[in-house]
């Protein structure tokens, strides 16, 4: 028999194919850069949220005997950080799903670093004015250089679940390191080699850090320890010890930074 | 892009192009109209060679089915080679022959040489125009040999191959129903490929060869593990044709455990990639058109397809679940702090990976188009349950049959030694 090659076929598979991988591409350009938009939009409202924290602040320390402003204070910068850390994770979505636009998505992931680096100071700040019983962790952490990491921050999300608002958790991708010098400058006063990294209450915690272990650290830097969660004595105990081990101690902080 | 993200995109593309490109032929196919020079009162005489190896609990219903044909007695030659049997297979086949002896019956008694040698064995005590296979496993309906002569008279005169619409008999278990739904869609796939003449496998259950043709072919390889699929390559290769002969129904058992289905499919996987590369001349060979083009590709590419989906499966499913899995223990398995968002429901549509989604259920919708067509093709009805067997046969079942593909392609490159 002679043999055909149905051209015409292959062709009129081949466009509509086209057709269809171009409709589908086209959907996800188009979805990417309202992504982009709306990630720049909740990064700007994250900039006036804070100017307006800022502000707060100012008020509050110009016009100290106003007793009721700490109040007011603790309640904007527990919401402000709730906005952040909803606007982060739902932009860590964006850029997990974003394949066109990636130079402009680190940019904001770069805005969001400087954004959780100002809130993070500013809730030590806000705490040492107000004494409002909340516990700070600054996360070290890199996307690329660390299968271990997700771990970490697994166990962070653990706690954050438990005491809401009175743990603050600001995460630090240090991939973005070599276009944010910031984070340099952090690095070198904690003194940071390796990730995961957490700092809580001013001390430093390599590597991962377990469930009880974290959990008492935690605990150990509330004001109020009563309202901790389900951690015996001896647990904490054990964990103190471990936390010699691990911790790097103030001073020492203070003379590599 | 990411490298893992183009390599994903190529696979939709390139599996989007072949279910276009089928779905291309099937509108085609409908403009055209069927074959209607059909002679009359063609009955040619026919032999239909049933190899058997301990095949004592399906045998006798196999011959009976055989001897139920409706075609004329004086022109049916029944040739049973009996490949070595040690069960009772032997007396079955006596028993049957003791109450038939109207019928020309030829029984071959041999040492067990595997199928490709009984096949030629039965080969050479044929005396009809055009000779059948029949599996001992399997059963032929009545009028399936009246509509493949009737196929041969009304289409060219070039072909040498028609094959059946093969369907799984009464499937009742789990893997059965499975298969069964497999089977019914190889119907409908195998139509549209005898259509573009890319037809690379002549069932073992009641393929209809032309006698002379395969003879001058050499007849079978008895050194191959698809001796039904080698034959249909080699008359490929002389560019003689295959046909799909449609509503021309043959049942076979098919596997009933898993491990049934993986012995079965090993085989057929084994032998099929060693026929690919035995006739590796004809990938993208213009000289031998769609068939060198197009499905030579598709079969070549089933095998990546099978590793890269097995990989992927692993990379996207297995592993980020083993991860959840691992997170669970670091927490001491208390998700109490969890529950608190389990009735969040994210409706956020921009956190989804649109382009993916997109593409993946235009080829869902494709595949639930295509297994519409083919129960329609095939003249068969899903059953209320049926529908359940879809969820499985969609997202499972080709995980597993790439996942024996690839545990194949490891048994070969690590020289795990291949009994014939």
């Amino acid at each position: 028999m002679e043999r055909k090659i149905s051209k015409e076929k292959y062709i009129l598979a081949a466009l509509l194919t086209l057709l269809i991988f171009s409709l589908g591409l086209t959907l996800g350009i188009l979805l990417d850069s309202v992504r982009l938009q709306k990630s720049e939009k909740l990064s700007k409202q994250q900039e006036v949220d804070y100017g307006s924290l800022q502000l707060q602040y100012l008020y509050l320390t110009t016009f100290s005997e106003n007793e009721d402003s700490c109040s007011v204070l603790k309640v904007a910068l527990d919401k402000s950080i709730k906005d952040l850390s909803v606007s982060l994770e739902k932009f860590d979505q964006y850029k997990h799903n974003s394949n066109f636009n990636k130079d402009e998505f680190n940019m904001v992931a770069r805005r969001y670093i400087l954004d959780n680096i100002k809130y993070w100071l500013f809730a030590q700040k806000s705490q040492q004015k107000c004494a409002i019983d909340l516990v700070t962790v600054l996360y070290f952490y890199s996307e690329n250089d660390c299968s271990i990491c997700p771990d970490q921050g697994v166990l962070l999300t653990y706690y954050k679940k438990i005491y809401g608002e009175r743990l603050l958790i600001f995460p630090i991708n240090a991939d973005h390191e070599e276009n944010e010098a910031m984070i340099t400058v952090l690095k070198s006063k904690y003194n940071i080699t390796q990730y995961p990294t957490v700092i809580i209450g001013n001390k430093k915690y390599e590597s991962v850090v377990k469930k009880q272990q974290l959990g008492s650290i935690i605990c150990n830097n509330f004001i109020n320890k009563d309202t901790c969660y389900n951690i015996g004595e001896s647990e904490v105990d054990q964990s103190e010890e471990l936390d010699a081990k691990k911790e790097v101690n103030d001073s020492e902080v203070n003379k590599s930074g | 892009m990411e490298f893992v993200n183009i390599i994903l995109l190529s696979i939709y593309f390139i599996s989007l192009y072949f279910t276009i490109f089928w779905i291309v032929v099937f509108i085609e196919d409908k403009k055209q109209s069927a074959p209607t020079n059909k002679k009359k009162e063609f009955s040619p005489s026919i032999s239909v060679i049933i190899p058997a190896y301990n095949e004592q609990e399906s045998i006798e219903k196999t011959l009976l089915s055989v001897l139920s044909l409706e075609y004329p007695k004086e022109k049916l030659q029944i040739v049973i080679v009996n490949d070595g049997s040690t069960d009772n297979t032997t007396a079955i086949i006596s028993s049957v022959i003791d109450t038939h002896k109207e019928y020309d019956i030829v029984v071959i008694n041999q040492q067990n040489k595997g199928k490709g040698a009984a096949l030629n064995a039965g080969l050479n005590k044929v005396t009809g125009e055009y000779f059948a296979c029949l599996d001992a496993d399997s059963f032929v309906h009545k009028n399936t040999l009246r509509k493949m002569v009737d196929f041969y008279a009304a289409a060219e005169s070039d072909i040498v191959i028609v094959t059946p619409t093969l369907k799984v008999a009464s499937p009742k278990r789990f893997w059965q129903k499975i298969q069964a739904i497999e089977y019914i869609i190889s119907i409908f796939i195998a139509k549209l490929m005898s259509k573009v003449d890319c037809l690379y496998v002549a069932p073992g259950p009641f393929s209809l060869y032309k006698t002379a043709v395969i003879k001058k072919l050499g007849g079978f390889d008895e050194n191959n593990l698809t001796e039904d699929q080698e034959i249909a390559y080699r008359v490929q290769k002389n560019n003689l044709k295959i046909k799909q002969c449609p509503s021309a129904d043959v049942y076979t058992n098919a596997p009933k455990t898993f491990s049934e289905l993986y012995v079965q499919r090993n085989r057929w996987f084994k032998g099929g990639l060693f026929n690919a590369l035995k006739y590796k001349n004809m990938l993208l060979n213009k000289s031998y058109g769609d068939f060198g083009i197009l499905q030579m590709s598709i079969n070549v590419m089933l095998f990546i397809f099978s590793i890269t989906t097995i990989s992927f499966f692993f990379y996207y499913a297995i592993m980020p679940l083993l991860r959840r899995f691992y997170h669970l223990y670091l927490v001491g398995f208390d998700i109490k702090p969890f529950l608190q968002d389990i009735f969040t429901i994210n409706l956020d549509i921009l956190s989804l990976n649109i382009t993916t989604m997109f593409i993946v259920n235009i080829a869902l919708l494709i595949t639930i188009f295509l297994i519409y067509i083919s129960y329609k093709n095939a003249e068969q009805q899903l059953g209320f349950f049926d529908y359940l067997y879809l969820i499985p046969y969609l997202f499972i079942y080709y995980i597993i049959l790439s996942f024996i593909a690839v545990v194949i392609v490891l048994e070969l490159l690590f020289g795990k030694k291949q009994k014939w």
